[in-house]
C-alpha cells in the first residue's frame, strides 16, 4: 500500500542514495546575476544543499 | 532583493535558488505542504553525486553549522583512511577557519 504523508514522495532520497538531479535558475551573489545551475555539473565537488523555509529567518 | 537588504546575506558567495515551483523541495521530500515552506533541511552530497548525509530540522530550530562542517570532515577522513569515525570525533588540530573565535 502506498503511504503518503503531507504530500511527500515515499521515494525521497535517503543517505547513500543518488541525489536527484535538477537544473535551476540561481542568483549568483558574487557576479550579481541570474545563472543556470545543474547539480550534475557539480560532480567532483562536495555539495551542501541547504533548504530554509523563509527569507529573513535564521538558518 | 534579499541579498541587498540583509547585511548577512549580502556576503553570501554560494548560489541562491528560489524553489518557487517546489520541485526541488518536493523531490527531496522536505516540503511542508501545509505551510508551503520547507523544513530546515541539509543534504551533504559527495563528489560522486551520492547523498552522504542528511539533516531535517524542524522549522523552529536552527542548524548546528559546526556539526555540518564536522560531518563533512568526518566523511572525508573516513574515505581517506578507511577508518570508522567514533562519536564526538573532531578533526585534530581543529580547523580554525570554521570558527574564527578560536583564534583569539
Amino acid at each position: 500500500m502506498e503511504k503518503k504523508i503531507d504530500g511527500q514522495s515515499p521515494n525521497f532520497p535517503q543517505t547513500t542514495d543518488v541525489a536527484p538531479l535538477f537544473t535551476t535558475d540561481v542568483f549568483d551573489n558574487v557576479e550579481k546575476r541570474i545563472k543556470k545551475l545543474s547539480l550534475e555539473n557539480l560532480r567532483g565537488k562536495w555539495v551542501v544543499l541547504f533548504f530554509y523555509p523563509s527569507d529573513f529567518t535564521f538558518v | 532583493m534579499f541579498t541587498e537588504v540583509s547585511a548577512g546575506v549580502s556576503k553570501v558567495r554560494f548560489p541562491l535558488v528560489s524553489d518557487r515551483t517546489h520541485e526541488i523541495s518536493k523531490t527531496y521530500g522536505v516540503l511542508q505542504e501545509s505551510i508551503g515552506a520547507t523544513y530546515r533541511a541539509t543534504f551533504i552530497i559527495d563528489p560522486e553525486g551520492i547523498v552522504a548525509s542528511r539533516y531535517i530540522n524542524p522549522t523552529e530550530v536552527g542548524r548546528n553549522i559546526y556539526e555540518l562542517v564536522r560531518m563533512i570532515q568526518a566523511i572525508q577522513y573516513s574515505k581517506n583512511t578507511g577508518k570508522p569515525v567514533p562519536a564526538n570525533w573532531m578533526l585534530s588540530p581543529p580547523d580554525r577557519s570554521v570558527n574564527p573565535k578560536l583564534n583569539r
